[in-house]
């Protein structure tokens, strides 16, 4: 079903102008001093939605920059998503592929933008309904992880301080586990290791039981750290079980 | 029946309180679909109290791209599974070339577009296997109209067979801002087909631009069209308030709910009684 030439063109130079701001439609066609609004309203849309999805984002670049940048975005890039909500995923996504002055000039940009939108992922995320029981075994049962988590890697150590407290000297490999909590909903984040996210994955298959996973870990781990195997299970269970990590049992 | 946006704003507050006591509630599906947490927890509690009206944002259906079949499909499981009693949209534009605006934009009244335009809500109906409940917007400017408004939304209401949501405030809007007379209009309208009403503020920003912006109350000059709108309708239609903006307290809202009530049977008692 196409629209024939004439339409489409009027369209197309309304919408081309809402989002560069480039005005190519005939000042005839339009009454020019209120086709202006819609520039603005529809700007507005876009810069509320990204200003709530990345305030610590908005707060380390300044304004300028982040006016700038959300510009530069809008122009350059169609936004695919019917779901105004999802829009800020697809500013995440644009910053990670540009090469942008920005960029260089914060090293930890695409990190923050990434810990941000896991955020609003993770809470807006479907239910995912799992079965479990609340009374168990630790040594006998099997344990059941909270499917609505997701894991995010990092260069910078964005969740555990202030964006404008981070330096090069902090770059090095970060894991983050993103959660939402059942029982209150809010999302939780846990820095985790390389370890915790293989065992979080290996539990993320299917549950499984403490002794499993110790066997799990011995296997992928070298021998000389598997001393503490046990204890170090433990702890992060009990940690788990703690933050509604791991919500309960599932009998063998 | 007079109804109330469910927005996330004042979602928790109007749910554990009785300030606001509204006949249903309305969402925008893009909103809601595939949601869950705390806003699904609270969408479900307040489907459990209410019918559901459902105002969509993304359909596009004046665009010059193609309906998006996957996101129409994803409604049509939502309204179902909701049970929702009406689905209505814009009579406008908010995305072209594969880019998505998140506003609405105005169609050009040519004969073209009614053309396309009536093409694809017959398309919609199909897919959705229900009527599509079309609202007449507020704009601030025509595009190269070669027909008046009127006669544009009649075009598009006759070929494509569908219902009309009646939103007398982008009628009040729309006439200053383009000076026409909003009765006029609204007796040239095809009102057998009005399934629902739609009522909110707006907001001046220029001596000939009035924006609507649903962040302000409802103004007298519009209840006065909507009264006159009821007196020629003579029957009940569903009734919505839309506040999106500046969100007064909730017994303020329930104000305007009242006075939309009241004026709506006063109008149709005397309509019985005539």
């Amino acid at each position: 079903m196409q629209v024939p030439d004439k339409t489409y063109e009027l369209q197309s130079q309304l919408a081309d102008y809402c989002r560069t701001g480039i005005n190519s439609l005939p000042e005839d066609a339009v009454h020019p001093e209120h086709v202006k609004h819609y520039r603005r309203l529809v700007y507005n849309v876009i810069e509320d939605s990204l200003s709530s999805a990345y305030p610590l984002t908005r707060k380390l670049l300044g304004q300028e920059s982040w006016d700038q940048i959300v510009h530069e975005f809008f122009r350059s890039h169609k936004c695919r998503s019917a779901q105004v909500w999802k829009m800020p995923g697809e500013f995440y996504e644009y910053i990670s592929e540009i090469n942008s002055t920005l960029k260089e000039e914060y090293p930890i940009l695409t990190d923050l933008l990434l810990f941000e939108w896991m955020e609003i992922v993770v809470f807006m995320m479907e239910d995912i309904k799992v079965d479990y029981a609340e009374e168990g075994s630790y040594s006998e049962d099997r344990l059941v992880l909270n499917p609505e988590i997701r894991i995010i890697g990092l260069n910078y150590p964005v969740h555990l301080k202030n964006a404008s407290k981070i330096t090069a000297g902090d770059k090095a490999q970060y894991y983050v586990l993103v959660f939402r909590n059942p029982e209150n909903h809010k999302v939780q984040f846990m820095n985790i290791t390389a370890l915790h996210v293989k065992l979080l994955e290996y539990m993320t298959e299917k549950p499984r039981g403490f002794s499993e996973m110790a066997a799990y870990l011995r296997s992928v781990l070298a021998p000389a750290n598997s001393d503490n195997i046990h204890a170090e299970l433990e702890q992060f269970i009990y940690k788990s079980v703690e933050k509604k990590l791991i919500l309960g049992f599932s009998k063998i | 029946m007079t109804g109330i946006g469910f927005r996330k704003d004042f979602a928790s507050e109007f749910l554990e309180g009785d300030k606001l006591k509204p006949s249903f509630i309305e969402v925008a599906p893009e909103n809601w679909i595939g949601i869950g947490g705390y806003w699904n927890k609270l969408f479900r509690k307040a489907l459990e109290k209410y019918p559901l009206y459902t105002h969509g944002l993304s359909l596009s259906i004046g665009s010059p791209d193609e309906i998006d079949i996957e996101f129409l499909k994803k409604v049509r499981t939502f309204l179902d599974e909701n049970n929702a009693k009406v689905y209505s949209e814009h009579l406008s534009f908010s995305k072209c070339d594969n880019a998505h605006l998140y506003d609405l934009l105005p169609i050009p009244f040519t004969q073209e577009a009614v053309k396309h335009v009536s093409g694809k809500i017959k398309q919609v109906q199909d897919v959705l296997n229900r009527e599509l409940v079309i609202e007449i917007v507020s704009y601030y400017t025509s595009v190269s109209p070669e027909m008046n408004e009127i006669d544009f939304i009649n075009a598009v209401l006759k070929e494509s067979d569908c219902g009309l949501l009646l939103d007398v405030n982008n009628i009040y809007v729309n006439s200053f801002n383009h000076n026409y007379d909003p009765i006029d209009f609204i007796n040239k309208l095809p009102l057998d087909r009005v399934r629902y009403i739609h009522m909110a503020g707006h907001q001046k920003v220029a001596p000939d631009l009035i924006i609507d912006t649903h962040g302000e109350a409802i103004i007298d000059p519009v209840y006065e069209l909507y009264s006159y709108a009821f007196r020629k309708l003579g029957r009940e239609v569903p009734v919505l308030l839309e506040r999106d903006f500046n969100i007064p307290e909730l017994d303020e809202l329930q104000a305007e709910l009242s006075m939309l009530e009241e004026l709506k049977n006063k109008e149709l008692i005397q309509y019985a009684s005539a």
